[in-house]
């Protein structure tokens, strides 16, 4: 089985030339990258947050372009420029879940506990149940974990790619993987109206 | 298994059914930014390339030996903040708990090392409750007090005064305080405050007073907690004989219409309200101008008892109708009419907890102005149920006399509603905004205070409901608030822009906004209890 082309490879820009324009410290640079790549990177930082994290995941998107140009001159493959903003990304989210967990521990708001999803949506509200019990069960894995979750099968990298943003070996980024999958896969199966939805009508309607 | 395969079979589709879930859900967003953030981005990447690495050595050194500096003065700041100011007692009978009373024909002076000086008359009591090294707060327990409090920059004095407190900056001035028990007149029952300002300005809050008003030189405050009236008399230079200009500003509901020296904000963005206000301060124009012939307060010797209030002012309501006069027209913000609903404070009233926050700005909304109907109130709704009987409460307020108290009951009982929840997972406060409000670029802020059990979490959020021309409503929420506690106010706030994420996915404005909903949610192991919840001051700058 193969997964889906991903999104994340699918820009058509130059990216050395991005990246070199950038070392150049050239204005229209920032323009040009962010426009590329702003969209994946809040992508993946609200499906790492999860629901009613926004505005977290709009700031920490911000922060993320904000390291990726302080940063640039470390960049040594030109060509690897969306490697290197999503490894950026990988850790700003990390760092974001951390500092929420020190904000609950010495009690301040927000935590870095699930928020519930207001009762107010219009979505589906059998989707959102399944999304709350989802993110339930993404909050007890670690911080690597989570990640390598939402690029695999959100995002839907490669594992090459995975490893490279992970700073893992690929060996190891499948066996962390295949760890992550297993436990994940139980913990879903364990919960009958998160598995009961993800196998129901649904299944056939959006993954197809 | 394949090479690009991970895990079981099973769990391997699982996970990526549950990836499909949050894709789904969570669908790709393009992000904005305002032009400041843009500038910041462009500048971040800009300013590296101007600065070779030996400036950035030197500047890391010029900002530790800054750092350095600077902390050094805050030591000393610090050292010398941390010894608070210290005082003398002259006369009187003082005990180790720094009380101080008086007979009958005695005087005590307290002497603080500021140069500040508080005379107590006789038949008087208080005490320092508190010391800083910008000042003190002095608790006037019963009877008369003149305050000398030297200005200096970070001056901060303060006199509590029964439900009342009197802000301080550098001024000149005597309280009177008849108590609970009316010691002073041996009337069972009255509770009197007359502020008389000699110099400077000082702001009185709490109680009738709301979120402060704010009296000048000359000004006398009156406030009859029996009968809701708060007055403000301009006492004129003609001395004694002459008459003086009366504000009657009403019960708890009049500050709003203060056009004398009151510290409150005007209520403009809400055009039934301001309406009302004007209305308010017009009607109270056209009977401020009675005229007093016993001239009391005006040259007053400091540290003298001032004239009974009972006999200095008409406290009693001039027979010129309401305020605001009641009718079916009346919207559910205005006034109370006059005589507004006397508030009864219990001993163990609470009433003010903002603090300081609670001078200079006064929200739009104050529950403490609703009369028995709570007209344009609903506590919960087909998907909040957690909330029931709600009531204004007299005994506990952010600021002003009084806030919105509601029942809570949280549990999982019944079945799932149509989002999903529990009926009572969460709990509703839905306020009916008098006029339409456009709070693009606005700060929408809410207290509240939650009574329960002390281990339980709860989650919070606040929601403004935008209208459209298509009838279509928009719940345009205020970003979820978890992890809060019981027995302690919170403040919400928010900041709306021209356009706000939904949770639903897309964008709204909020320039028509019709509601304004506070939320809490059940949140955490313990999603059963109940208790009480107090909602006070909601509004917007």
């Amino acid at each position: 089985m193969s997964m889906a082309a991903t999104r994340f490879e699918q820009p058509a820009i130059d990216d050395a030339a991005l990246a070199n324009a950038l070392k150049r410290r050239e204005p229209r640079a920032t323009v040009e990258v962010w426009t590329a790549y702003s969209p994946m990177v809040l992508s993946y930082l609200r499906r790492y947050f999860g629901p009613g994290r926004d505005s977290d995941a709009q700031d920490l998107c911000q922060e993320v372009f904000l390291r990726l140009f302080k940063r640039i001159d470390e960049l040594r493959d030109p060509a690897a420029l969306r490697g290197f903003l999503m490894s950026i990304a990988l850790g700003v989210a990390r760092n974001g879940r951390r500092r929420a967990w020190v904000r609950r521990w010495i009690g301040l708001t927000p935590s870095g506990e699930l928020p519930d999803v207001p009762a107010v949506a219009s979505w589906d509200p059998d989707a959102r149940e399944a999304l709350a019990r989802l993110y339930g069960l993404l909050d007890r894995l670690s911080a690597e974990d989570r990640s390598l979750f939402i690029t695999r099968y959100v995002e839907k990298m490669e594992i090459v790619a995975i490893a490279g943003v992970h700073g893992l070996t690929l060996a190891t980024a499948k066996r962390r993987l295949a760890r992550v999958t297993r436990r994940l896969g139980a913990r879903i199966d364990r919960d009958p109206a998160l598995a009961g939805y993800l196998e129901g009508p649904w299944k056939g309607a959006s993954s197809g | 298994m394949k090479g690009n395969e991970i895990g079981g079979a099973g769990d391997e589709a699982r996970c990526r059914l549950a990836g499909d879930l949050v894709e789904r859900a969570l669908p790709e967003t393009r992000p904005s930014l305002k032009t400041a953030e843009w500038d910041r981005l462009r500048d971040a990447l800009v300013a590296r390339g101007r600065r070779p690495s030996a400036v950035r050595r030197r500047r890391w050194l010029v900002s530790a030996l800054a750092m350095v500096a600077v902390g050094g003065v805050a030591a000393l700041f610090l050292l010398r903040a941390a010894a608070p100011v210290t005082f003398q007692v002259q006369g009187g009978a003082s005990g180790p708990d720094g009380r101080v009373t008086t007979a009958p024909e005695q005087r005590a002076t307290l002497r603080f090392s500021d140069g500040s000086a508080v005379t107590l008359a006789g038949a008087s009591a208080g005490r320092v409750a508190a010391r800083t090294a910008d000042g003190a707060t002095f608790a006037v327990e019963r009877g008369h007090a003149h305050f000398d409090v030297v200005h200096r920059a970070r001056t901060r004095w303060s006199v509590a005064v029964g439900p009342f407190e009197v802000l301080v900056t550098g001024t000149s001035f005597d309280v009177d305080w008849t108590g609970a028990s009316g010691q002073r007149s041996g009337q069972e029952g009255e509770r009197r405050l007359v502020v008389d300002l000699h110099v400077g300005a000082v702001t009185v809050r709490g109680a009738l007073a709301g979120a402060g008003v704010s009296l000048r030189a000359g000004q006398r405050l009156l406030a009859d907690l029996e009968r809701g009236r708060l007055s403000i008399v301009e006492q004129s230079e003609g001395g004694p004989g002459a008459s003086d200009a009366v504000t009657a500003l009403g019960g708890p509901a009049a500050e709003a219409g203060a056009g004398v020296g009151a510290g409150v904000g005007t209520v403009g963005a809400v055009p039934g309200a301001r309406a009302a206000a004007e209305a308010a301060r017009e009607a109270g124009g056209a009977r401020t101008r009675a005229g007093r012939g016993d001239g009391a307060a005006a040259g007053q010797q400091p540290g003298v008892p001032s004239t009974p209030p009972s006999g200095a002012m008409p406290l009693e309501p001039p027979a010129l109708g309401p305020l605001v006069g009641p009718g079916p027209e009346r919207a559910p913000f205005e006034p109370a009419p006059w005589p507004a609903p006397a508030p009864r404070l219990a001993r163990e009233t609470k009433v003010a907890a903002g603090g300081a926050s609670c001078v200079g700005w006064a929200p739009q909304i104050r529950f403490d102005r609703f009369d028995g109907s709570l007209d344009g109130i609903q506590v919960g709704s087909t998907i909040s149920l957690a909330f029931t009987h709600p009531a204004i409460d007299r005994g506990r307020s952010w600021c002003g006399a009084g806030s919105l108290r509601v029942d809570a009951r949280f549990d999982l009982v019944g079945p799932p509603n149509r989002l999903g929840d529990r009926p009572r997972h969460a709990g509703e406060v839905l306020v009916d905004l008098p006029a339409p409000a456009n709070l693009t670029g606005k700060t929408v802020t809410v207290h509240f205070f939650v009574e329960g059990p002390t281990d339980i979490r709860f989650g919070a959020q606040l929601f403004a409901i935008n209208g459209a021309a298509t009838g279509d409503r928009k719940w345009v929420g205020g970003g979820f608030t978890a992890d809060l506690t019981t027995g302690r106010w919170w403040t919400l706030a928010h900041a709306f822009e021209r356009e706000n994420r939904l949770f639903e996915g897309g964008t709204s404005p909020v320039d028509h906004v019709e509601k304004l909903s506070l939320q809490l949610y059940a949140i955490g192991k313990d999603r059963v209890w109940t208790g009480r919840v107090y909602v006070d001051d909601l509004g917007w700058q």
